[in-house]
């Protein structure tokens, strides 16, 4: 006589409907990937799979209950946990009730760099350079449209050119924010995107009374940074590792951030480039490929595959996690913010990778001369003579900027939900839109999908993370545990 | 009109199994590096692949497309059971985010 009844006793009303999901195979004998719109996902056996989806998978089965408790299932007489399922949903999505929450205040063209790829327009700095810069008019109009975004908290980048060439710009604009944002309720945070060559102290002590932080480039090893970012004194390298040496001093050994941008050279030393983070204090690099916009898009020598891009991203995510096993914290902030989003149940926010887009609806910017964009990918494209994405100016109200055609053009392809090709993807939670980059790309917002860069680059990026997930190496899920528990760095 | 490709691989889709909603997002993944030709039949559908650029393995070809399809039917059963679910589900999730205007009615 045993002490419990059978398993089959346990099993509640036979039968159970399907709630909606996606799937998708990584390889011919992998088990199948399951997702769905709240983010969760659980894998099965290919004949698992069929038997769940033809509505034959016995109660009794071992993952019966994980896609009960996941919500891919609802049981035979059980309400559906719609309200659930509801919450979840509305808590990846939450950037939809906020409006555009990052201001990007492009405050000059002037710039004393002529990188090969730069990916947005510039003018040589000089006597008469002054005319690339923003008017302070135009800057009061624009904090005051970041004022009247319905978000509570606004990140409010200053990008360029370089931005601390036009310095008083960006005092202005934080000036006039800080004395109206109590009135608002909102809560700013500030950056600044610099190669930090022009940092002296008086700029250092309006960033430390303002919490202002650093966003900064560095492309790696020396001879690939100064290769990428050519000054006529070739020390382009030195004078960006002494600014975050010099920030840092003052503002926090925190307050600087770098982006590395991966040209051709880059493909071949990934192990060098983490390596040059890691002895410069970085505990964060996000691997960036280069963008077709700006002088990158004319440059042959910044060409390279997706494949390409993938096969450096392999070696150095490799590589990154032995430099975390030997006790030196770092993270990749792309798969950290893709991590987070599938193992958490929060979605990463980033704004280039959203659905809803993030172009307009999650992100603003307004240029020099007064116009404002969807995106810094819409400005670069102006900068290359199409005004597509242009909203309009900063004369404009708040209301006719995300009303206008620009912003009905975009809207006309933002949700991916409803894309041929990314409606029924199994990344679709985990991945956006981005229709910009289809019409820069493709010559059209909505774009197609299995020819798509950005689509190919996203899917492998996804099979790697998820495949190693499935094969769930202690040591690489340790690591990629504690990037998921950081802070996820792009994130706005 | 039959327009006829030299390295072209046709494939026969037998219409009783096979919806042509089903047929055409196969034919969609294959879009990239192929040109795509679907054609009604008697007793269902024919499609043509015609290689972009290089040549391709017919019969691999043929396998590809038959798992891709069987697959898209089972997204559109899929579909079809949830898409009540779903719609409901957005609306659930949403409904603050009506314009005002539309809210109040």
């Amino acid at each position: 006589m045993t002490l419990f009844r059978p398993r089959e006793a346990f099993q509640g009303e036979a039968g159970y409907a399907l709630l909606p999901f996606q799937f998708r195979r990584l390889a011919d004998d992998s088990p199948v990937l399951l997702t769905n719109d709240a983010g969760e996902h659980l894998w099965l056996e290919s004949d698992d799979f069929l038997a769940f989806a033809q509505r034959r998978l016995s109660p009794v089965h071992p993952s019966f209950w994980d896609l009960e408790s996941r919500h891919f299932l609802a049981r035979k007489g059980q309400p559906l946990p719609l309200e659930a399922m509801a919450v979840q949903l509305r808590s990846r999505k939450a950037f939809l009730f906020q409006g555009p929450a990052l201001h990007i205040f492009v405050v000059s063209l002037r710039c004393n760099h002529s990188c090969r790829y730069c990916q947005v327009s510039r003018e040589a700095d000089g006597p008469d350079a002054h005319q690339f810069d923003m008017s302070l008019a135009d800057a009061s109009r624009a904090a005051d449209l970041v004022l009247e975004a319905p978000a509570p908290s606004v990140t409010v980048e200053f990008q360029g050119g370089e931005p601390l060439l036009a310095f008083a710009v960006i005092r202005h604009v934080v000036e006039h924010l800080e004395a109206r944002k109590a009135e608002r309720g909102k809560q700013i945070k500030y950056v600044i995107t610099s190669v930090l060559h022009h940092l002296d102290e008086d700029k250092l002590a309006f960033m430390a009374a303002h919490h202002i932080e650093l966003s900064t480039s560095l492309d790696g090893p020396a001879e690939i940074h100064n290769r990428n970012r050519p000054l006529p004194s070739r020390d382009s390298h030195a004078r960006t590792l002494a600014g975050i040496a010099q920030a840092r001093e003052v503002l926090g050994p925190h307050a600087v951030a770098a982006l590395t941008t991966i040209t051709k050279e880059s493909l071949a030393v990934p192990e060098a480039i983490i390596d040059a983070y890691r002895n410069a204090g970085f505990h964060s690099i996000f691997l960036r490929p280069i963008s077709p916009y700006g002088f990158a898009a004319r440059s042959k020598r910044t060409d390279y595959s997706v494949a390409e891009f993938m096969g450096f991203y392999r070696r150095a995510l490799v590589h990154l996690i032995r430099v975390n096993l030997d006790g030196y914290p770092m993270d990749e902030a792309y798969a950290a913010l893709l991590l987070r989003s599938i193992l958490t149940p929060f979605g990463h926010g980033y704004v280039d990778l959203r659905s809803p887009a993030g172009a307009g609806f999650g992100a603003w910017v307004y240029n020099y001369d007064g116009r404002v964009y969807a995106s810094d990918e819409s400005r670069m494209l102006a900068a290359m003579g199409d005004e597509t994405f242009c909203m309009g100016s900063v004369q404009d109200s708040y209301e006719a900027l995300l009303t206008s055609p620009a912003m009905q053009l975009i809207a006309s392809a933002a949700v991916a939900e409803s894309i041929p090709g990314c409606s029924t993807c199994a990344y679709l939670p985990f991945c956006g839109s981005d229709p910009i980059d289809s019409y820069r790309r493709q010559g059209d917002v909505i774009g197609h999908r299995p020819s798509s860069d950005f689509c190919q680059r996203q899917t492998a990026m996804l099979d790697l993370l998820f495949g190693m997930l499935r094969r769930g190496n202690p040591d690489e899920m340790a690591v990629f545990q504690s990037w998921v528990r950081r802070q996820s760095l792009a994130a706005d | 009109m039959e327009t006829q490709f030299d390295d072209t691989t046709n494939i026969s889709v037998d219409g009783s199994m096979y919806s042509l909603a089903a047929i055409q997002r196969t034919a969609h993944r294959f879009t990239g590096q192929f040109w795509i030709e679907i054609s009604r039949r008697d007793d269902g559908f024919a499609v043509a692949l015609k290689p972009r650029a290089q040549a391709t393995n017919t019969d691999s070809l043929r396998q590809e497309f038959f798992t891709a399809l069987l697959d898209e039917s089972l997204r559109e059963q899929i579909l079809d059971q949830t898409r009540e679910i779903r719609d409901t589900l957005v609306r659930k999730a949403f409904m603050g985010a009506q314009p005002a205007r539309q809210a109040e009615k």
